[in-house]
């Protein structure tokens, strides 16, 4: 090696993050939107009442099950999530239909039913806060196999940043509190340490539990080696694993005449109550109901950092509860801590918040990691191909993401509700939005296109709360005064993220002014400003 | 409970910034003895973990460690950019 160890370690971070950092970008951006899902689902259903009715869960589960008598008797599993906590707002039912001839799965149906009259209501038809959260794996228009290794193996090189970061930064200690502003690259290379170092803990979490989601996927032959390669042996591999689902294989086939009678619920229901205590009912899965060999299992509500919940199994004919001890050695119980901690479903307000910072920040440290390439580079490689290509993807980026999460809102409000497909054109919007900025990145070559890109997000963001204003009745006034902040935090987010690129654009232009001082009056303000 | 976490962790990370003396400079004190940096470390440290106790107080042992880092990261953010914005004004006795 003729350089020496930091040299090396040096290019690898630089090429290794330039390469996977506008898809990490996306990651990161979207994964930290995952954290606020449920309350993007409920800001994009506006339809819901706005402020939820009390019902106990048990009632909420018998109404529930007397509608899936009616119209799914011939189900072969049903499973129903009442009421309860922040991950579970709504009484929402999933219903598998019986085998198809061919042997093809059942014809499988989400639905949302009325807690108080277990009647099913329908909403708007929308991707809501989960399609972007699925996005930060599974990205979109592509096969999920192949969104996961992408991610992957940019998940990989971002550990590898991480760990060469560290390398390279190797002040750590004495730069810790170091941000100077005002002074071009050295202020983008200090804002770019400080954000990394200052939440490794997260980033190093984040990225290596990431990994560890689905790591069957990508460590499939370790598995193979031990099960063999093909489907019945990856089957025994997986029921192994997951053997808490009610998986039996040998099956009678369901008989529509001999239907039995199900065994009542709320017996269940009162002995999960008094091991776990009130309202603290996840979800009940159902198997077979009405059939011999039914099967009920019930799983807990309460979300901890080792996501263990309680699991009671139940005979749903005679009711008899069956012994189950589903065994956690060491090594599952840390990967699942691990899983637990990169989801942070355990999280209250407080930690919420943190965690949605945490994720802002990585974005940040990616951001500026991009743009600091070219900052460093300016001078040298201005005016070749490969400069201008990173520097308008990083704006495309940078700035045109965000514009695209933006829009996905705006078109939850301005596409026509009965529109068919509509969930499909709001990511439509998401990312015509996306390319339409990245368009404006590529083309424009005078001008201050970054203070351009950042006025039309300040825009975009901070319009999206007048819009939810003139499309509904559940605006801010009304969120705030009925007290309903998981619904007001969307509106307030939005006029937040609209501050900072408002802020972001005012420096950028000013930036802009500097460098070209007199060499022209300025231009108009972009339109978007106003 | 909350703001008395993010607080001392504020006031742990201002000692260990006042142990350093670039950044007593910046905050408008005259450099330190060995001795006194060592013993600002020490009250840094000590702070810091004060900061962790609080958390499991409110969180829980396991869930306060998660939510620990979170504050401690979000102080050191408040530190770092007092330092740079208000260099005279952040620690002030």
């Amino acid at each position: 090696m003729k350089e020496g160890f930091r040299q090396s370690m040096a290019w690898l971070h630089t090429w290794g993050g330039l390469v996977t950092g506008w898809v990490l970008f996306f990651v990161f951006l979207t994964g930290t939107a995952g954290y606020v899902d449920t309350e993007l689902d409920r800001w994009m259903r506006p339809e819901k009442p706005l402020v939820a009715p009390e019902v106990s869960q048990m009632d909420a589960l018998v109404r529930a099950v007397g509608f899936l008598e009616q119209t799914m008797p011939d189900a072969k599993r049903w499973l129903i999530a009442p009421p309860g906590g922040r991950e579970q707002p709504e009484l929402r039912y999933f219903a598998e239909g019986p085998a198809k001839p061919d042997g093809t799965r059942g014809k499988r149906i989400v639905g949302y039913l009325n807690p108080e009259t277990g009647e099913k209501v329908q909403y708007r038809e929308t991707g809501g806060g989960r399609l972007l959260y699925r996005m930060h794996w599974r990205l979109h228009y592509m096969p999920t196999v192949a969104a996961e290794w992408i991610v992957g193996f940019c998940a990989m090189a971002m550990l590898v940043a991480l760990i060469t970061g560290v390398i390279t930064h190797a002040r750590i200690f004495k730069d810790f509190f170091t941000f100077r502003p005002g002074k071009a690259h050295r202020s983008w290379l200090d804002a770019h340490n400080l954000l990394g170092v200052l939440s490794l803990p997260y980033f190093l979490m984040i990225t290596y539990s990431g990994l560890l989601f689905i790591c069957y996927l990508y460590m499939a032959p370790v598995i193979a080696s031990e099960y063999g390669w093909d489907n019945d042996d990856r089957r025994q591999f997986t029921d192994m694993m997951f053997s808490g689902y009610l998986r039996d294989r040998e099956e009678p086939p369901m008989d529509p005449a001999a239907r039995r009678a199900m065994a009542p619920l709320a017996p269940m229901l009162a002995e999960t109550e008094s091991r776990w205590g009130p309202e603290s009912i996840g979800f009940v899965d159902i198997k077979r109901p009405g059939a011999a060999g039914a099967k009920i299992r019930i799983v807990e509500g309460t979300r901890r950092p080792s996501r263990d919940r309680g699991e009671l199994f139940f005979d749903g004919v005679t009711g008899q509860q069956i012994e189950r001890s589903v065994q956690n050695p060491a090594p599952r119980a840390i990967s699942e801590t691990l899983l637990g901690l990169h989801e942070g479903l355990f999280a209250g307000h407080v930690l919420r918040g943190l965690y949605f910072l945490a994720g802002l920040l990585g974005t940040a440290m990616i951001g500026t990691g991009l743009i600091l390439w070219t900052k460093k580079r300016r001078a040298r490689l201005e005016g070749q191909h490969g400069f201008a290509l990173v520097e308008r993807l990083n704006l495309a980026t940078v700035c045109g993401l965000p514009v695209g999460i933006a829009g996905y809102l705006w078109a939850n409000r301005l596409l026509p509700v009965d529109l068919a497909g509509r969930a499909a054109w709001e990511a439509d919007v998401m990312f015509i939005a996306w390319g339409v900025m990245a368009l404006h990145a590529a083309v424009r070559r005078s001008g201050f296109p970054w203070a351009e890109q950042c006025w039309a997000a300040a825009a975009a963001f901070a319009l999206v709360p007048l819009v939810n204003l003139l499309t509904t009745d559940r605006h801010l006034g009304a969120s705030i005064s009925a007290g309903q902040w998981d619904l007001a935090v969307i509106d307030l987010g939005c006029l937040g993220f609209g501050l900072g690129f408002t802020v972001a654009a005012r420096i950028a232009g000013r930036r802009h002014q500097k460098t070209v001082r007199s060499a022209r009056p300025s231009t108009t303000v972009p339109e978007a400003a106003e | 409970m909350i703001i008395l976490a993010f607080f001392l962790s504020f006031a742990g990370w201002t000692a260990l910034a006042l142990a350093m003396n670039r950044h007593r400079r910046d905050m408008g004190w005259a450099p330190a003895t060995a001795s006194v940096r060592g013993a600002l470390r020490l009250m840094g440290a000590a702070l810091l973990a004060g900061s962790y106790g609080v958390s499991a107080l409110h969180w829980g042992w396991s869930e306060g460690a998660v939510a620990w880092f979170g504050v401690l990261t979000v102080a050191a953010f408040g530190l770092v950019l007092a330092l740079a914005f208000k260099p005279k004004s952040s620690v002030r006795s």
